[in-house]
């Protein structure tokens, strides 16, 4: 019993981070149409910034800021500077620059930082307090109450405000968009700059619990994947349900099945859920074009 | 059609020149080949590790085993003789292994190789090593690997396993010890070890948790251990992997002692686990304490040569150390060929009559026929920021 | 086509002749079809040189480029699906992985070498149609990122089943190893022959195939299933069929991976060789059997290998900046290639040829 309540626990703060890294690959999605595959990529050179600032003796806000303001720069860079511009070129090339750009900032950093493993500071390391057994520290409870506050604003701000609106005419039109006199780029450098910007704080949550080294990141990028496709591209809300599931089936995976069972499962799980709801689990049904 | 045959024979033709072309350049890069190499007067070692690609961190060690090549031969080399030390990327990928080694034997020249790191990447070149009769003293811990031309230094760990256990029963009194470990050739020995260990002291394995050494989380595997009770956790692994287990622990209220192998021994460890391990963790090793006066020089070489490398890290001073019993191994054959260059034969007779017992490396025996590790070693623990030795160099269990 | 064979008449510039021949060059470049016969000799052609070059080259650079050509042929696989489906498969590691496993289990069950390498084939293909029965329901984003999946559970599925994988140590088999008295292992010229004539040969299946009636209508599903299904094919099996001949080519590459390796084991399949498979693929030219060539060595001999020029540390940098590089111009190698030899072509052909002037308007372009 105590092993489930566990696993369940753990499950969901760990899912709440798979989350958030599905909540970065989403906006870009949503005006672009794939995913980028730099997204782990860009968190761990906004983290390394960090690290600078850390070494240099700034205390823990500053860090912050400079990790996702770094974190948008180097997601502008990268979208604006490489990604978007090779649209032109297709999708799928598009994509695939994301890829060659994981190549380059992992290859940059492997270059500038040696490649070993570093600790990263965490928000805080006292106690918030106890669930069951587990003892939620601020730090989990922060991961918690930024990735809620996360999807709450996209969600508000997909649905609601003009440039979620405009968002998703693009995704769902981009030339009707264009008509209607929305700016395609600015569109896109604005997605690229919140996925940045959650990029760094994904980076901010994780660095401390898992140490930095160019890779670190990387590991939640399938998840993100799993959760975005679980819970829908539509449906940020999905998402976020999604990836909670993910975690404490994971979890549950790990500790009654085999912890080397866990990537496998996870494909399963796609592959059904693909199968059985193609639109996710929360998704809007897809409208076919021929 | 007719064009189309047309177009393909002036493409059979481009073919043709194509060809011609790629031959010759061919025959240019045959032709350097072959004349590179030593000079007459340097020895060339060869080492294959991840200098890039998702596996990097760990090739601190080969880095530590250069600085020792760069302080031998700033000093001079051995008597006049000096040695070339050239790493070889294969992204700790044993598809890449078998290429970068031939690189280094067939292209630069190497007569010997030492500190290549992995069991499976070194596996992957061990009968081809054999074939050119190229000594190599690896730096994997995969008993193994040991043949007439493969020398360990690492101890055996399902030794270091074993000493762990024996430690916890004898010197820490736990009352219940479980063992944690990875399905691969560094868990599947230390479990083995501890297994046996535990046995031979007439104790009860409290819990076998099995954990994957990539996953993001390993909170289900805390629980379990927490589930048994036990006050000692064997957990071999690397500094990260051990973290977030011993992390995910913390997070239930779960603070046994913890039993770690050299390859987790690092101040990384200490900040990753915010300092709460102090006092709780300990390491087995086969190598000195590095903040003893043996390893004063160690640290000097290190902050000269490699001054990004942490000397408190537990892979860096093996690279380092194994690194030393090669150098110890080529004083000896230059010695053997009159102070000159020694040939590949020179060198693997030089290391099969090797000892090494001095203050930085003990109890390596190649003379006796097989080309083991180390069987002798101590425990160090974490007290206060700093890894302390708690017993001093003795033999390992013997493992059943 | 044959009803304008347009080489009989000496196409003049400036005439429609040439013109029209011109259009069927640049067509065919643009859509990597028809040019039967070039194509297939520039594969043949560049096939030969690849393996005179590993013969001539040491056996450090030999035993990369046979790894290299050894991934082409699952790049060629893959290369299917993204050309003809337009989908993006990221999971040729993982076919690879079980035909590389399978083999060395059947060879440490003491099978020939023969004898296992069939059967791992056709196990790899059967677990391949398998898969592809789900797959195929997925597209564009969900396709490849389930491949991914698949391919990312790959080395933590071998340590799972470790009864037949040997876990994390993966298995060695008996070294060198022959196939039909060919030693396939290391570096040697059975190494480099063995698999470059499997590539030639399935290379040349591949284009027989598109270039056919069938293969029409293979494309056609890629770009219109209704279209397709009027020419009497359920899209759905023939899409089947294409991801089960990519799983197949995959096989194949899989198990001359293994015997050259004479070693399988976890860390050769991680699903960074999968998602670098269909960069490669794509890079190098996607619906090119010769590109797939190229995309082969360029993931599995230039990596290892550009450590000669630049430091080991910056190599990943180095073949990230490559692959931007190509992608930012908008053409793949191939394409960059064959437009030039195209150009080539059709210009040695105007003097020849042409005893009038070309028009004011050829002069302009």
């Amino acid at each position: 019993m105590e092993i489930l309540q566990t696993s369940v626990i753990l499950g969901i703060t760990l899912g709440m981070l798979f989350a958030l890294s599905s909540a970065g690959l989403v906006v870009i999605y949503r005006t672009s149409g794939y995913v980028s595959f730099a997204q782990g990529d860009v968190a761990t050179a906004a983290l390394f910034v960090g690290l600078l600032v850390h070494e240099a003796g700034w205390p823990y806000w500053v860090l912050a800021l400079i990790v996702i303001s770094s974190g948008v720069a180097i997601s502008l860079v990268v979208g604006m500077g490489v990604v978007t511009p090779i649209e032109r070129h297709g999708l799928l090339s598009a994509a695939l620059s994301t890829i060659a750009v994981s190549l380059v900032i992992q290859g940059l950093l492997n270059l500038t930082s040696g490649g070993h493993t570093r600790a990263f500071p965490a928000l805080s390391d006292a106690r918030a307090f106890r669930l069951g057994d587990v003892a939620l520290q601020w730090t989990d409870v922060a991961a918690f109450g930024c990735s809620v506050i996360a999807f709450v604003a996209l969600g508000v701000a997909f649905r609601r405000s003009n440039l979620g609106i405009a968002m998703r005419a693009m995704s769902d039109n981009e030339l009707a968009a264009e008509l209607l006199g929305l700016s395609r780029l600015r569109l896109k450098a604005c997605s690229w700059a919140v996925a940045g910007a959650l990029a760094g704080i994904l980076g901010l949550f994780v660095a401390p619990i898992y140490s930095l080294t160019p890779q670190s990141i990387d590991a939640f990028l399938v998840f993100g994947f799993a959760a975005i496709i679980a819970g829908g591209f539509d449906s940020i809300v999905g998402a976020m349900v999604a990836g909670v599931v993910i975690g404490v089936l994971t979890n549950l995976v790990s500790a009654y099945l085999d912890p080397n069972l866990v990537p496998f499962s996870l494909y399963v799980l796609i592959l059904v859920i693909l199968l059985v709801r193609p639109q996710g689990l929360f998704g809007r049904s897809i409208v076919s074009r021929v | 059609m007719q064009n189309f045959h047309r177009v393909a024979r002036r493409g059979r033709r481009l073919t043709a020149g194509a060809g011609i072309a790629a031959l010759a350049l061919v025959a240019a890069a045959c032709g350097s080949g072959s004349s590179g190499g030593g000079s007459p007067q340097e020895i060339v070692v060869g080492a294959t590790t991840p200098l890039s690609g998702d596996y990097s961190a760990i090739s601190a060690g080969v880095k530590a085993g250069l600085a020792a090549f760069d302080k031998l031969n700033a000093a001079g080399g051995i008597d006049g003789v000096k040695v070339k030390f050239v790493m070889r990327d294969d992204q700790y990928n044993a598809a890449n292994t078998p290429a970068a080694t031939r690189n280094l034997v067939e292209s630069q020249h190497a007569v010997m190789m030492c500190d290549s790191q992995g069991a499976v990447p070194q596996a992957s070149v061990k009968q081809y090593l054999e074939a050119r009769k190229i000594p190599s003293v690896v730096n994997a811990g995969d008993p193994t690997l040991d043949g007439p031309y493969h020398y360990l230094v690492i101890g055996n760990y399902d030794q270091l396993g074993a000493a762990l256990v024996q430690y916890a029963a004898q010197d820490l009194h736990a009352k219940s010890i479980a063992v944690s470990y990875s399905d691969d050739d560094l868990g599947n020995p230390v479990r083995e070890g501890a297994e046996s260990e535990l046995k031979a002291l007439g104790l009860k394995e409290a819990a076998k948790v099995k954990y994957d050494p990539t996953a993001a989380s390993m909170s289900a595997q805390a629980a379990q251990l927490k589930a048994s009770g036990a006050d000692f956790v064997v957990l071999p692994g690397i500094a990260q992997t051990a973290a977030t287990l011993i992390n995910a622990a913390q997070q239930i209220g779960y603070t046994p002692q913890w039993g770690m192998m050299f390859a987790a021994q690092s101040p990384v460890l200490d900040q990753l686990t915010k300092n709460k391990v102090d006092g709780h963790a300990f390491f087995v090793s086969s190598f000195i304490d590095p903040s003893s006066s043996a390893a004063t020089e160690y640290r000097a070489t290190l902050a000269k040569y490699q001054p990004k490398l942490n000397p408190d890290d537990g892979p860096t001073i093996a690279g380092y150390t194994i690194a030393q019993v090669c150098i110890a191994g080529l004083e000896k054959a230059v010695k053997d060929a009159g102070g000159k260059v020694p040939t590949s034969a020179q060198i693997q007779k030089a290391l099969s009559s090797l000892t090494v017992s001095n203050d930085t490396v003990q109890g390596i025996d190649w003379s006796q026929g097989p080309h083991q590790g180390s069987s002798s070693g101590q425990i160090l623990a974490l007290e206060g920021g700093k890894f302390v030795a708690k017993t001093p160099f003795a033999p390992f269990p013997t493992v059943q | 086509m044959t009803a304008i064979d347009v080489g009989t008449v000496s196409a003049r510039p400036g005439t429609r002749a040439h013109e029209l021949r011109g259009q069927r060059v640049r067509n065919a470049v643009q859509t990597g079809r028809g040019l039967f016969a070039a194509r297939l000799l520039a594969m043949l052609g560049l096939t030969l040189v690849t393996a005179l070059v590993a013969l001539g080259s040491g056996p450090a650079l030999r035993s990369s480029i046979v790894v290299g050509v050894i991934l082409a042929i699952a790049v060629l696989g893959n290369n299917v699906i993204t050309g003809v489906l337009g989908e993006i498969c990221l999971s040729a590691s993982a076919t690879m992985a079980v035909s590389a496993y399978a083999a060395a289990y059947f060879l440490g069950k003491g099978m020939s070498v023969e004898l296992a390498a069939v059967a791992a084939v056709a196990l790899a293909s059967i677990v391949s149609l398998v898969i592809a029965v789900p797959t195929i329901r997925l597209h564009g984003i969900f396709a490849a990122l389930a491949t991914f999946a698949l391919a990312y559970s790959v080395p933590t599925m071998a340590v799972y089943l470790k009864r037949f994988t040997g876990g994390d140590n993966g298995i060695g088999f008996p070294y060198p190893t022959k196939i039909l008295g060919i030693d396939v292992s290391g570096s040697t010229t059975g190494a480099v022959v063995v698999p470059a004539a499997a590539f030639a040969i399935l290379g040349a299946a591949s284009l027989v195939f598109l270039e056919s009636r069938y293969g029409r209508v293979f494309f056609l599903v890629g770009e219109s299933e209704p279209a397709a299904e009027a020419f009497g094919l359920p899209p759905s099996v023939v899409k089947v069929l294409v991801w089960t001949w990519a799983g197949f080519l995959g096989s194949v590459a899989g198990v001359l991976y293994a015997l050259n390796l004479g070693y399988v084991g976890p860390a050769n399949f991680s699903s960074k060789l999968g998602i670098l498979l269909l960069v490669g693929g794509v890079v190098a030219g996607a619906r090119s059997t010769w590109g797939a060539l190229i995309g082969g060595v360029l993931v599995g001999t230039v990596p290892p290998q550009i450590q000669d020029w630049v430091p080991a540390t910056a190599t990943g940098l180095v073949f990230g900046i490559v692959l931007l590089a190509v992608l930012a111009s908008g053409r793949d190698v191939s394409t960059w290639v064959e437009t030039l030899v195209a150009r080539i072509l059709l210009a040695l052909r105007r003097p020849r040829h042409g005893t009038q002037p070309a028009s004011p308007r050829e002069r302009l372009s």
